[in-house]
């Protein structure tokens, strides 16, 4: 994928090296050059010196045919502008912002934008890069209530039915992916050690299940 | 009629001192602390808000959901914006003008992003210098649409 990242701190220098990494085409634009030192040496991806919602910096930064784009400076009302242009007038399918108030939620839903606050996307992020992860965030539905999660069954699961996970309007134990094949089981079916499953998490409750497989022992990092 | 502001600088006091002449309601938006000494001398106290146009709460503060219209004038084009943004989309005021500081901006401050009228003032000005400069012997005698057609 094309993906454009306004801002090259903490958080945009960290997704531009993770989104590198895995071999997406990635832009980094921010009016400090200094600021693209954070990437590294090794980084693959293109660095333009310039503002964020600056027509001509967005087109050299091919902006007319990415399919990403994240605004994420350390100014809320840049991002937002950057989101804006980003969605209305380039049409870009992903586009996502940094928020810091989080009382505007509101405008960026107005404007098509969904909104991750900084919290979940820093513990989403940190996740990814410092362990191989059992629990996966592979997807947000809407303005971000439900999650759709992957996990590695631990081996303190083993022997539990596929639906002890299930949880009224919090957990949606959906499919079941054993020796890489998928299927939708019957709820009796019995988990064994090293089984992916997918679920549909409320949002909300997603710390409640990261804390459940926790304690069975599924965070630990790989290799 | 109610108009808020947003920005107490030259242009944003001035418009506030014209409008409260001619009997307008009006309430200044503005958080710069040696800005608003000024304001509070030269304006009401009930006409000068201290605070961040930019965030929704004190727009509400200041009266934008009885507001006629919205007039984004600090010396910042992403606040302008942004303003002008959450006037339209949260607020719904219904009529929205927005000053426009850096012609290069001026491509976004359209009716998409809640901007009904967008103020070019170097433009404008820019145009009027060059006007006098090459007619001597024409003169403007009004500006209609933004100043984009002349009589």
């Amino acid at each position: 994928m094309h993906i454009i990242i306004v801002g090259c701190g903490r958080t945009g220098s960290l997704l531009a090296r993770t989104l590198a990494e895995r071999g997406h085409q990635v832009v980094v634009v921010d009016p400090n050059p200094d600021q693209f030192l954070r990437l590294g040496p090794n980084f693959r991806g293109r660095t333009i010196t310039g503002l964020g919602f600056d027509r001509d910096v967005l087109l050299r930064a091919g902006i007319e045919h990415a399919q990403g784009v994240a605004a994420v400076t350390s100014d809320e009302t840049a991002n937002l502008l950057i989101a804006f242009i980003a969605r209305r007038h380039f049409h870009v399918p992903n586009v996502v912002a940094r928020l810091f108030e989080p009382e505007r939620a509101a405008l960026y839903q107005a404007i098509g934008v969904p909104v991750v606050t900084a919290a979940e996307w820093r513990v989403h992020r940190l996740e990814q890069l410092l362990c191989q992860p059992a629990l996966n965030v592979v997807d947000t539905l809407g303005n971000g209530e439900v999650t759709v999660v992957e996990l590695r069954v631990p081996a303190a699961w083993a022997g539990q039915p596929f639906s002890f996970l299930f949880i009224p309007e919090k957990v949606a134990p959906t499919v079941l992916i054993r020796g890489g094949s998928a299927r939708i089981p019957a709820p009796d079916v019995t988990l064994e050690a090293g089984d992916i499953i997918r679920l549909s998490v409320a949002t909300d409750a997603l710390e409640d299940l990261r804390a459940r497989l926790a304690q069975a022992g599924g965070m630990e990092c790989a290799s | 009629m109610r108009v808020l502001i947003v920005g107490g600088g030259k242009v944003g006091s001035h418009l506030a001192s014209l409008l409260l002449a001619d009997g307008y309601e009006v309430c200044v938006v503005e958080n710069r602390s040696s800005v608003l000494a000024r304001l509070y001398r030269e304006l009401p106290t009930e006409a000068v808000m201290d605070g961040d146009g930019t965030r929704m709460s004190t727009l509400e503060q200041a009266g934008i959901r009885s507001s006629d219209v919205l007039v984004a004038v600090t010396g910042d084009d992403e606040v302008n914006l942004a303003v002008a943004m959450m006037g339209r989309f949260i607020f719904n005021v219904p009529r929205i003008i927005a000053r426009v500081n850096n012609p290069r901006n001026a491509w976004l401050f359209t009716p998409e992003a809640g901007v009904d009228v967008a103020l070019n003032q170097s433009d404008l000005l820019a145009k009027l210098i060059a006007e006098e400069m090459s007619l001597g012997d024409m003169m403007t005698l009004v500006r209609l649409r933004r100043g984009n057609w002349r009589l």
